[in-house]
């Protein structure tokens, strides 16, 4: 038996480029099902969990999933905007808790999300450095967004504008870091947390500037008496507030009217969540209340249906793969017809010739075997990371 | 000996450990069996000591102000604030540092949401907007509420209601506490209405807009102009009463605080007494809510020529 594992084993390392290319195959084959069902058990697990730890999301009419996903993972949503006024309405009805969340806004590639400091609490997230903002123009970063822009306590980070074309459109506010989270790995590692209010001063809708009512400057005003002014575009906004200028900040028009892309709300119990979706499904039809966990679930069934295709597909794939590996070695022992009449000359018997061949497939497969449990390692520890950057 | 110094110095570190780890959560909640309860001024405040007593740690961070409605909250002091269980604020545009800062709103409750209706005008303010179809910047209300006695009653009332929806096991306390209180408040109301009805025969003016719900509880009224108490009157100043008194026959001036003896003397010259009604929005100086009221009424018979 070890004469003919040693031949097995020398044959394999005489054609060590040979056998290379069919370990890497048949490992890939028998590694990419096993990924599958691997990715999309975690990642299936990933979106339920975050999906569960919120019990209502409320949301202008339109698409569940797209209110869904863009809630829970901080996408701008395509739906339309809802008023604040539909949050103080919640406080005011009082069967849930409501935390806004406005997520219009970016700083680079991290996303902001306006919202309260009970977003905090509601994820039980901790703080690894700072405290949680506590004026406008402060702001708290997820651990992946601190390293990405490279920030620390007291530095600052600057919002981007909304989109190419929207350069007077928003704000470019500079804000304080106030605090850092430590890591989630979730989507609350990638982004910039402040109050909602500092977001409506990034669109623009709250501003400081300069005390129109002392100003003389007539390039400033268009017209101006005793109770009114009107200001020009030569007036310039604060781009960061600071102590010095934070009282001069005010807002135009009724703050109820202003956006909100989604609202969280934390209902008291069970009975105060079925009135709350029995009210938002009869009475108010201008926005929807979705509960995350079932439009997750029904994601999900989707997602595990092509799951199963695709598996489908990589088995049959790897069978094909197993079928040529297999004529590939019939082929060889054709092509080593010589070697195989040496070793019958030689005085070896047709047992052990076919033991020796027989091994050296067989060490084939325990080197896939062994390459593939090398893979599945790697993604064990490495591939939740991967899992994450995908699905943000 | 060594073995004793090396427990020591280990316990030490351990107790200092613990208290650095202590300083640096951010977000633990304030220490202490007693509920924390902030308020944003002396009203506020006077109710909340009266209602609840011994019973909660009640704080104000504006007390250092004589008028807290100009009190600007520093970041760190917000930070506190926000590990707080209760946050009573007057509302009514009187706390107008509330929109800048990141506060728990099912905390925060508003005294005067209940009487929303009742609010005065601020007077006027200037506004502005933004180019000709710029939405214009709103304009507030006035704030001083608790000078209608009826309405500091109605505060008082959500005060406790508040207070009793934070510490339920003692709603027999605040409600007894209440009771005593918003009978005081409406005792005085009835006092300062029977000193000013049928006698609104005086004309005054109020050296600071901040009035306005003492002139329409009680029928008293005046002008309103922007002097400071300890300002000596200029020559603008003194030219502007005199046009007053000329076209409204002006007797009095109402000052918040106790004015600048050369102020007084300069308006006796003109025929114009002073008096002093405090609007008791900050922390009063050896006296309480309720004393301070009872004073501004002793001074408002002053000016009716009541005599007890």
């Amino acid at each position: 038996m070890n004469d003919s594992l040693y031949l097995a084993w020398n044959y394999l390392k005489y054609h060590w480029r040979k056998t290379c290319l069919l370990v890497l195959a048949i490992s890939l084959v028998i590694f990419i099902p096993f990924a599958l069902n691997y990715f999309t058990s975690k990642g299936s697990e990933r979106m339920r969990i975050r999906a569960g730890s919120t019990p209502l999301l409320i949301g202008s009419e339109g698409s569940a999933t797209d209110l869904c996903l863009s809630s829970l993972y901080f996408r701008k949503p395509d739906l339309p905007a809802l008023p604040y006024s539909k949050v103080l309405e919640l406080e005011k009805e009082g069967l849930a808790h409501p935390i806004p969340m406005n997520l219009e806004y970016r700083v680079k590639e991290q996303p902001i999300v306006g919202t309260s400091n009970d977003y905090f609490t509601m994820r039980n997230t901790e703080f690894a450095l700072g405290r949680p903002m506590a004026i406008i123009g402060e702001c708290v970063l997820g651990a992946e967004a601190a390293d990405k822009l490279k920030v620390n306590i007291g530095d600052a980070v600057i919002s981007s504008p909304a989109g190419a074309f929207d350069v007077a459109g928003s704000f470019p506010l500079k804000m304080t870091v106030t605090g850092i989270l430590k890591p989630t790995n979730t989507a609350d590692d990638e982004a910039v947390f402040t109050d909602l209010k500092t977001t409506w001063v990034i669109s623009g809708k709250a501003h400081g500037h300069d005390d129109l009512a002392t100003s003389g400057s007539d390039s400033l005003l268009l017209s101006k008496n005793d109770s009114v002014a009107i200001a020009s575009k030569a007036v310039l906004s604060y781009t960061e507030i600071t102590p010095a200028n934070i009282n001069s900040f005010h807002f135009h028009g009724n703050p109820d009217d202003y956006p909100v892309s989604a609202i969280i709300a934390l209902p008291l119990d069970k009975k105060s969540e079925l009135m709350l979706r029995g009210r938002f499904e009869t009475e108010d039809r201008s926005a929807q209340v979705i509960v995350p966990s079932e439009v997750m679930e029904r994601l999900l069934e989707t997602v595990v249906s092509v799951k199963e295709i695709i598996t489908l597909a990589a088995i049959s794939i790897g069978l094909a793969t197993l079928v040529i590996t297999l004529m590939v070695f019939a082929l060889s022992v054709r092509l080593r017809k010589k070697e195989i009449k040496t070793l019958k000359d030689i005085g070896a018997a047709p047992g052990r010739i076919k033991s020796v061949l027989s091994l050296e497939v067989l060490l084939v497969f325990t080197l896939s075997f062994g390459l593939t449990a090398v893979y599945l390692l790697l993604i064990n520890n490495f591939g939740l990371r991967l899992l994450e950057n995908f699905i943000q | 000996m060594k073995t004793l110094i090396k427990w020591l110095a280990f316990s030490l570190l351990l107790v200092g450990s613990c208290k650095s780890e202590k300083k640096s959560d951010p977000t633990s909640i304030v220490s202490g069996e007693k509920p924390v309860v902030y308020v944003s001024n002396y009203p506020i405040y006077f109710f909340a000591s009266e209602i609840a007593g011994e019973n909660i740690e009640l704080r104000f961070p504006a007390a250092e102000l004589s008028d807290p409605s100009v009190w600007n909250p520093v970041a760190d002091t917000i930070a506190q604030m926000q590990s707080a269980d209760l946050i009573l604020v007057n509302g009514a545009s009187f706390e107008s540092w509330l929109m800048n800062v990141s506060l728990p709103q099912q905390a925060v409750v508003n005294t005067s949401q209940e009487f929303s209706e009742r609010l005065l005008s601020g007077g006027k303010t200037f506004t502005h907007s933004h180019g000709d179809e710029g939405e214009h910047q709103h304009e507030g209300t006035a704030f001083t509420t608790w000078l209608n006695l009826e309405l500091a009653a109605k505060q008082a009332e959500s005060v406790k209601e508040a207070l009793t929806r934070l510490h339920p096991e003692k709603k027999s306390v605040f409600e007894e506490n209440y009771r005593k209180l918003a009978g005081d408040l409406m005792q005085l109301h009835k006092e300062f209405q029977h000193t000013v009805a049928g006698k609104n025969d005086k004309t005054m003016v109020f050296s600071h807009p901040v009035y306005q719900y003492l002139e329409d509880a009680y029928g008293i009224q005046g002008k309103s102009l922007h002097w400071e108490p300890d300002t000596p009157l200029d020559h603008d100043m003194l030219h502007e009463i005199g046009h007053l008194q000329k076209d409204h026959r002006i007797e009095y001036v109402i000052w918040e605080g106790e004015p600048l003896a050369e102020n007084v003397e300069k308006l006796k010259k003109m025929g114009i007494q002073s008096v002093v009604i405090t609007p008791m929005g900050g922390a009063a100086d050896q006296t309480n809510f309720m004393e301070g009221m009872r004073k501004n009424l002793e001074a408002l018979k002053e000016v009716y020529g009541i005599r007890e």
